[in-house]
Parts: structure tokens; C-alpha cells; sequence
């Protein structure tokens, strides 16, 4: 199986790899050209710097201006990623992979590498989450998880309300009101669920293994019924965990993106004015 | 159990582009229709009912929710209100506030940074180099696209190139008149490169920038270039020293040797025979640059060859002729009409190439001066004696008006000469010796100018024939080096060496006969040339003198300097004799340069190539003669002496060229430093100053 995966990805990664490799050399090996022949090799790589990161940046344009049929968006994401991986390089050559030292060529620096580095992140929740959440059988639309959690919410305490009502007993609005009501009340344990813990699930499962031995037969049809509402609230916040960090990466990368179009747009304005012959 | 249906019809779609969403939604309960795009709740109710018939229907679509169970009220209004709520912004809505928020806090950073007093640190790549440090709040010392501000600049980076930026470093660092030439050479000199060594053009300009690169902190040295830069230019791409690097021809000894010492023979011959150890560092020592440099004349060489200056060591006259009254055939000048006035009659000497420089005659009289035997004009016709007498006449005007102007004189010759030549020429010599040669001298330039006839020379008068036929050279001749009559006659009445050898140093006497010397006789008078033994000026017979004593004699040097640079071919033909007065040339040698012939007085001379390669000695040498042997190898059978006796650079060298192999002894892989630029340098270092002078701009960026 383990093979399989590793061909599967071979096929997948593997051609694109070679690709990003072969292009890598290139712009090294151009690099190293321009610098034999004194030409201001930094400058070069910098236009090519440039170039690429609005190339990256068009991503998200491209994604506003949807109408227009500049290619599919799969496409522009795939192209994204491998145009990243490749601006990377071309920035270690434009910094000769050193330090830079003034205040705001580190600064730009910092912000590349956060940028590139969110990218890395986003890349990684974006290939890990969804077949994480696949596995959970249902995909929803995160904009409608509130709804359906207020739909479990309703539906569990309509279960309680009833249980009353046909046991005479309160054991289970108890049980309920003491450790699940917070429960259901919203999404939790975003964090447990993003790092793939089944800590939370345990734990519930261990509250309802304690609560049975009080109950009677007619509670614990009651119990079953509220454990398997509970098992959908589990899995509305495994849900709601994995589209919301498939979201909310993007509030640090595309900020960033765009701050560090403008510090390179001054960065250009400064080599241009100080650096004569720049261009 | 499954939450989700995706049928259009049992869910609302979802609109993520939309900027503001159902303040509700949240909690999970929102509205459908949702608010407005300026984010205005409507408020309102889940649907507007229809009437069909006469009842009011529920009209609320199937994503909504569908018709509602209840139905609408009888007056036709909907039973569910949608209580007005707070709209929110969207996740979309929210993320591109939150780029908007970065590019403005980004570029508000920016201003308030270059607004708050240390934007220039900011925008700096890096600090300066401490060479560099500072000037480092003035971006114009450097950037030329700065010299009108800010607000220029921009503009200006479009319009400037990178020599402009170079101009900026010419401020300071003097590169010569080839600064951006590559390797800061001439045409001239890089037109004898071949142009197949090169990879495009060697004619091509290079900025200062395009190898030196500042702004890389304190510690950085701009002087740190990249070797890889060398491969721009060289064709022959040299990887590893060990392998690629061509064995050397003749380094380091194609350069030109500025002193004749014959490194064989004074190892060999001259220290053994006075029982001294030979050794290098006791003649060299390692100077600033790393270079081997010789210690001076003074502290070396001296011991030896002090006598040779004085002139101890050589046979003839030890003092340098300066001024003649060269000797003429009076009699029959004077027979055939062509008076010149009173002459020395006995006089064989020639003119100087001093008084030659000095005289003011035309070149045709100067080349029958020089082509005919002057001390027999029986067979020279009219026009021949006639320039004979144009020269004699000039020469006794031009020692008119030295007696009589002394120094300022010498500014009116046709040469113009350095004054430090006369600077120790005693009045008192001077006029005695024309007086002595010329007695009616000032009469006679009277009669010139007014265009008259010179008399005959006067008769000499019999004491002065007596003391120029017989007791002038046994006065002045000396003992040690007389010739001639002189010597016959010294020996003659003096007796034999020994004796006067035992006059003037007494050590061979025995006491009794020492002592009555000293009581009963005086010294005998010295020379004129023994009485300046210290050196000066003296006159001998019909000659004035000067003799040199002391190591970097200012006339001596002057003079032989003038020799050069007017390459008189005979003038440089004397100078090349060893025997000469000084002895300057048997050391010093001379050399073609663009001004001429030159003398090279340093050990270390004005380099006729530029040194682009260099060897810091200081690292190398351990102290011993065996750290020099071991890359220097004398050549016995190089011919040295006969090769540097030219003027013009090609002279063999002493030693065998340096092996390659034993740099690659230590060079090696893993070894010491082995880049181009341990033995390289782009810049001739010798060629690059510092322009002390120049002012820096102290004026801050507008």
C-alpha cells in the first residue's frame, strides 16, 4: 500500500518535480552567466523575483475576476504552487542565500518567507484536510455548519425535553445540561480536531459509558439516540475545523502577499533611484 | 445521518462573494434573503405571501425553508417576521479588509519610518565598510543619482548609468588617467595583449561597482572581490592552481633590474674573498607592501664601494669635466685670419658634454666641432675654421657671462637646467679658471659685441710655458694616478712608489726617517682633485672639476639625469662607462621611458609593467637565507652584467625563474589560500591612491 502511495505520488509530484528542478538549474545557471559576465546579475534576478511574485499574486486576481475564461482555477493553483517554489530559488539567488542586512531589505525578506512559508502551510492543509474530512463521510459547505449545529442542538434538547417527559426521571437532562449543552452549543475543540485528536471523542465516550449503569432501558434507548447526536455534533466540528483552517490560512497569506508587493515595489523604486543603471 | 442535502432546492446557495451576511447566521438562524451589499438589515418577513382565491398562501420558496406550516396571518402578512439583526461582514469580505489593512499599515510604515529621522538607515541595504563609514549619511558621495535629492533620484537612476557612480569614486580613490579602462590600463598597454585571451572586448569600460560592492557591514572589506569575476574577461579559465595554472617563464624577474649586482659573483667571489657571509637578508627586507625590498647604499653596499664614487678605485681623472677651454690649433687659426683671442695654448682637452649643452652654437658649427681634429686645423679650409672660430668665440661668451652672472647665467643657456646643478659652484673657481684660460676676457667680449676683430692670443709668458710644459703636470698629476710626462716626471724626482707612498701614509718609513719628515719637511700640497677628496669643485689646467664623494651626489645625479634625457648617444656611451666619474652607472642602470632615457636610481624602480601580480615575502620568508633559496636559484650561467649595460628592458636575470611546483607544495587542495586573487590583483596596486586632497561633500541628501 505503502508502495502504491509512493507511485501514486511519483506520478502525481514527480514530472512537475523534474520540471521545477530543471527550471531551478536554469536560473542558476543563468545566474552564474550574468555574474561571469559582470552584468548586474542581482538586478536580473530581482526583474525575474519580481515578476514571478506578480505572477502569484494574479492567483488571487484571477479568482475575483472569475468571468473572465483565463483558465480554470485548478490549473492557476497548480501553477501557483510549482511558480512558488521557483520564485524561492530565484530569491536565494537574489539574495546570494545570505542575510540581508539593511532594515527593509529584511524586512522584505522576513515577509517573503512568511508569505512563502503560510504558502507551505495552506499547500499542506490543502493536500491533508480534505481527505481527512472525506473520511467522515459527508463534506459540508462551512458557511452552513452553524445551521446544522443549531439543527443538532435543537434536536438534542427536544430529545431531553422529551426524555422527561416519558421517564419521569432527570438523570439524562442532567447528564445533558452538566456536560453537553456547552457541547452543542457551537463548534469545539477546533485545535484537537485540526491536529487529529481523538482525545474528545474519548472523553464523550467515556461521560455516556459512565452515565448507562443509572439508567434504565427506556433512558438508554434515550441515551443512544442522544450519543448518536452527539457523534454528528463530533463530526460537524471535525468539519468545522478542517474548512475553517482551509480558510483562515488564507487571512495570513494573501495579507502578506500583498504587503510584500508594495515593500517590493519600493525596493524597486529605491535600487532604481540608488543604483544607477539598475535597469 | 446525513446533515447536508446539495439539491438546489433544500438549501439556500451560499454566495461567499457577497460582502455582508445574515447577522444570525451565526447562531445558525439566518434569513434568507440576507442584507443588503451596503450591509443594511431589511428586516421584514420569511416571505409575502399570495393570494390565490381568496386565502392568503405561504409563498416561501423551497430553500427558504419551503411553505411554512402555520400559513400567513388572515391579513395577508407572514407569520414569520425576520427580526432585524446586525449584519456581518463575510469571511471574503473580512479577508480583503484585512489586505487593504496590510497594504495600508505597509506603506503607512514606511512613511512614518522615513518621516521619524532614520529612513535612510532603513532604506540602507547595509551599513557601510569602515573604511567607507563615514560618509555613510551621504548617499551623493556616492550615488550620483542622489545629487538632486530624493525627489530626483528616481528620475535620475533612469537616466545614469554606472560610471557615472564610478565618477563619485574618482573623488577619492585615483586610479590614474585609465580608470575605467579595463584594469585601469591604457589602450597602449592592453593593445599588447592579445585580443584571444579575452572573452568579448578588453576595451570595454568598467564601473567601480561592477566588482566592488559595499553596504555589507563594518566588516566587510570592498577590496573582497569574487574571483569568478576574473573568468568574465580571461579566456583560459584556470579551476584548480595545482593543475591549471601554466609554469612560470620568468617571474618574478621579467621586470626590469634597476642595479647591476651580480648575485653570483659577490656570492662566490666578492663576500668570500673579504671572508663575509653571504646572506640575502642582510642586503633585503620585507617592506609595507609585502614586497622584498633592499636596504640603501649606506647600510650595504657602502663597505665596498664607497672608493669607487670617490673614485679611488679607477686610474685617470676622478672629477667630473664640467668647463673647458677645449684645445685648439691657435697658430694656425690665427695664421689663416681667424683670431679667437687669447687661448690656453697647451690644451688638449675637448668640450664637455656639459659645456655643450650650455654653449649656444648652431648644429652645423657643433658638427664641424666635432668631426675635425682640433689640435690640427692645417688642413681645414676657410668655412671649417671659420665655425671652428664660432664655437671657440661662443664658448669664451657663454664663460664671459658665467664669470660675470654666475649662476643666473645658466638660465640663459639653451637648455634649461635644474639650478641645483650650480648650487655649490664657487664664485672664486670659477672667474680664477677663466681668468686663468682667458686673461683679456672682458675686453675681448667687448670687442665681439661691437663687431670687431679679436686680437691675436697674448705670448705666453715664459713662467707660464715652463709651468704648462713641465712643472704643471708634475704639480697636478697625481701620484696615484698620473699619466704621461706627469708620471715620468713624479717618478723622477719623487722616486719610486714605495716612497711616495711612504710620503703620504708614512706606515712603511722607518721611525728615524719618519721623524725627520715630520720635523725638517712639510707635507707635500696636495692635488687639486685630492684637495676636494671629500668632494667639490677644483680646477686642473685648463678644466674646471667637479668630483663626487658621497653616495646620491645631487650635481652628479642631476647631470647624468640630463645625459639620459637628451639620449645623447655619446653622452650615454660615457655613461655607460663604469669608469666614468662616480661610478653611478657601473650600479645604476638606464632605461627607455616615454620621457626619454631614464637612470634608475631606486633599487625598486618605476616598474615598467604593471603589477598585477604580487608576493607578500612577509608570510614566506622565515627568516633564514634558505626560505629565499628555496624559490630563488642563482643562475650561473646567466650573463647578467652583459645583458644590463643596455637601455632598453630586455636584461636576464641573475637567477633561474621560480619553480611552480614549490608554490604547489603548500598551495594545494586543503592547503593555504589558492584563489586567483591570492597572487592577483584586478588593480595595479601601485596605481591606486588615495586623493588626500579631495574634499568630501558634507552636505545631507534634501
Amino acid at each position: 500500500m505503502v508502495s502504491a502511495l509512493i507511485r501514486s505520488s511519483w506520478r502525481q509530484w514527480g514530472p512537475a518535480c523534474v520540471a521545477l528542478s530543471i527550471m531551478v538549474a536554469a536560473v542558476w545557471y543563468w545566474d552564474i552567466s550574468m555574474q561571469k559576465s559582470l552584468a548586474p546579475a542581482s538586478n536580473l534576478t530581482g526583474w525575474l523575483l519580481l515578476t514571478l511574485i506578480v505572477y502569484l499574486l494574479a492567483f488571487n486576481v484571477r479568482k475575483k475576476i472569475s468571468v473572465i475564461p483565463l483558465g480554470s482555477a485548478k490549473t492557476w493553483m497548480r501553477w501557483h504552487i510549482w511558480i512558488a517554489f521557483l520564485a524561492l530559488a530565484v530569491f536565494g539567488f537574489h539574495i546570494r542565500w545570505q542575510v540581508p542586512r539593511g532594515g527593509l531589505e529584511v524586512t522584505l525578506a522576513l515577509i517573503f518567507a512568511f508569505t512563502f512559508l503560510s504558502g507551505v502551510l495552506g499547500l499542506f492543509l490543502t493536500v491533508t484536510i480534505p481527505t481527512r474530512l472525506a473520511r467522515h463521510n459527508e463534506t459540508l459547505i462551512f458557511e452552513r455548519i452553524p445551521q446544522f449545529t443549531n439543527n443538532l442542538r435543537r434536536d438534542a434538547q427536544q430529545l431531553v425535553l422529551d426524555s422527561i417527559d416519558g421517564t419521569h426521571s432527570t438523570t439524562i437532562a442532567e447528564f445533558f445540561h452538566r456536560r453537553l449543552a456547552h457541547y452543542f452549543e457551537g463548534p469545539r475543540n477546533r485545535w484537537s480536531h485540526l491536529l487529529g485528536s481523538y482525545r474528545v471523542q474519548f472523553m464523550l465516550n467515556r461521560e455516556f459509558r459512565h452515565v448507562k449503569p443509572f439508567l434504565d432501558d427506556t433512558e438508554q434507548t434515550i441515551l443512544a439516540k442522544l450519543k448518536t447526536l452527539t457523534d454528528e455534533k463530533h463530526k460537524l466540528d471535525v468539519q468545522h475545523a478542517g474548512l475553517w483552517a482551509l480558510r483562515t490560512w488564507l487571512f495570513i497569506h494573501i495579507p502578506l502577499s500583498y504587503s510584500l508587493i508594495v515593500l517590493a515595489g519600493l525596493h524597486v523604486a529605491l535600487v532604481l533611484a540608488f543604483n544607477a543603471g539598475g535597469l | 445521518m446525513k446533515l447536508q442535502s446539495l439539491k438546489h432546492r433544500d438549501f439556500p446557495y451560499e454566495r461567499p462573494d457577497r460582502t455582508w451576511v445574515c447577522g444570525r447566521k451565526r447562531e445558525g438562524e439566518p434569513c434568507f434573503k440576507g442584507p443588503n451589499h451596503r450591509g443594511v438589515c431589511p428586516g421584514g418577513f420569511a416571505c409575502q405571501p399570495k393570494m390565490k382565491g381568496y386565502r392568503y398562501l405561504c409563498a416561501r420558496s423551497s430553500p427558504a425553508g419551503g411553505p411554512c406550516e402555520k400559513g400567513p396571518n388572515p391579513d395577508g402578512t407572514c407569520c414569520l417576521p425576520n427580526p432585524v439583526c446586525q449584519p456581518e461582514l463575510s469571511m471574503r469580505a473580512k479577508r480583503g479588509r484585512l489586505v487593504w489593512g496590510a497594504i495600508a499599515t505597509t506603506l503607512l510604515a514606511f512613511v512614518v519610518i522615513m518621516a521619524a529621522g532614520f529612513g535612510l538607515a532603513f532604506i540602507s541595504p547595509g551599513p557601510l565598510s569602515s573604511v567607507h563609514a563615514d560618509i555613510e549619511s551621504n548617499c551623493q558621495s556616492c550615488h550620483s543619482t542622489m545629487d538632486g535629492g530624493f525627489q530626483a533620484a528616481l528620475l535620475n537612476g533612469l537616466n545614469s548609468n554606472a560610471i557615472h557612480d564610478g565618477q563619485k569614486c574618482l573623488r577619492c580613490h585615483d586610479l590614474g588617467t585609465h580608470s575605467f579602462a579595463v584594469h585601469s590600463l591604457s589602450d597602449q598597454f592592453l593593445s599588447q595583449e592579445p585580443e584571444t585571451r579575452w572573452r568579448g572586448t578588453k576595451h570595454a569600460k568598467l564601473a567601480c561597482a561592477t566588482c566592488h560592492v559595499d553596504h555589507r557591514g563594518r566588516q566587510h572589506d570592498p577590496r573582497d572581490v569574487s574571483e569568478t569575476t576574473c573568468d568574465a574577461c580571461h579566456q583560459t579559465k584556470i579551476d584548480d592552481f595545482n593543475s591549471d595554472h601554466p609554469s612560470f617563464t620568468d617571474y618574478p624577474y621579467s621586470e626590469f633590474t634597476s642595479v647591476a649586482f651580480d648575485h653570483v659573483l659577490h656570492e662566490n667571489k666578492h663576500f668570500p674573498e673579504q671572508s663575509t657571509p653571504f646572506d640575502c637578508l642582510s642586503c633585503h627586507q620585507t617592506i609595507d607592501s609585502g614586497a622584498m625590498g633592499t636596504i640603501t647604499f649606506d647600510k650595504s653596499c657602502v663597505s665596498c664601494h664607497a672608493q669607487d664614487i670617490k673614485g679611488l678605485s679607477q686610474s685617470g681623472e676622478p672629477g667630473l669635466l664640467v668647463w673647458s677651454a677645449p684645445g685648439l690649433d691657435i697658430e694656425t687659426l690665427e695664421e689663416k685670419g681667424f683670431n679667437v683671442g687669447d687661448w690656453p695654448p697647451y690644451s688638449d682637452l675637448t668640450m664637455s658634454p656639459f659645456q655643450r649643452s650650455m654653449v649656444d652654437v648652431s648644429e652645423e658649427d657643433l658638427k664641424v666641432w666635432v668631426s675635425i681634429d682640433l689640435l690640427d686645423l692645417l688642413d681645414a679650409d676657410d668655412e671649417e675654421l671659420k665655425a671652428i672660430q664660432r664655437v671657440a668665440l661662443k664658448i669664451k661668451k657663454t664663460t664671459f657671462d658665467i664669470q660675470q652672472q654666475g649662476h643666473l647665467a645658466f638660465r640663459n643657456g639653451p637648455n634649461t637646467l635644474d639650478p641645483t646643478f650650480f648650487g655649490g659652484l664657487p664664485e672664486a673657481s670659477f672667474k680664477e679658471a677663466a681668468a686663468d684660460w682667458f686673461p683679456r676676457l672682458e675686453s675681448e667680449m667687448e670687442l665681439w659685441k661691437q663687431g670687431k676683430q679679436l686680437p691675436a692670443a697674448a705670448p705666453v709668458p715664459a713662467n707660464k710655458t715652463a709651468k704648462s710644459d713641465i712643472a704643471k703636470p708634475l704639480e697636478n698629476d697625481s701620484i696615484l694616478g698620473g699619466d704621461d710626462l706627469g708620471d715620468l716626471l713624479s717618478d723622477d724626482l719623487l722616486g719610486d712608489s714605495d716612497l711616495s707612498d711612504d710620503i703620504l701614509g708614512g706606515d712603511l718609513l722607518d721611525p728615524d726617517l719618519s721623524n725627520v719628515t715630520e720635523t725638517n719637511q712639510s707635507p707635500a700640497p696636495a692635488q687639486s682633485s685630492d684637495w676636494v677628496a671629500e668632494g667639490g669643485w677644483y680646477q686642473r689646467n685648463e678644466g674646471l672639476y667637479y668630483r663626487p664623494a658621497v653616495h646620491r651626489d645631487l650635481f652628479i645625479k642631476s647631470w647624468l639625469e640630463l645625459l639620459a634625457h637628451d639620449r645623447d648617444p655619446k653622452s650615454l656611451k660615457k655613461l655607460f662607462s663604469e669608469k666614468s666619474p662616480g661610478a653611478c652607472i657601473k650600479c645604476h642602470g638606464v632605461r627607455e621611458s616615454e620621457n626619454g632615457s631614464q637612470i634608475t636610481w631606486q633599487p625598486k624602480t618605476k616598474k615598467t609593467t604593471h603589477a598585477l601580480t604580487h608576493f607578500d615575502h612577509g608570510p614566506h620568508v622565515g627568516g633564514s637565507a634558505l626560505a629565499c633559496a628555496t624559490c630563488h636559484i642563482t643562475d650561473p650561467d646567466s650573463e647578467f652584467l652583459d645583458s644590463f649595460y643596455t637601455t632598453d628592458d630586455k636584461r636576464l636575470s641573475n637567477f633561474a625563474p621560480v619553480n611552480i611546483d614549490t608554490c604547489k607544495g603548500c598551495h594545494e587542495p586543503g592547503g593555504v589560500r589558492r584563489s586567483c586573487l591570492t597572487c592577483h590583483a584586478y588593480h595595479d596596486k601601485t596605481d591606486v591612491k588615495w586623493a588626500a586632497g579631495q574634499p568630501l561633500p558634507t552636505a545631507a541628501p534634501q
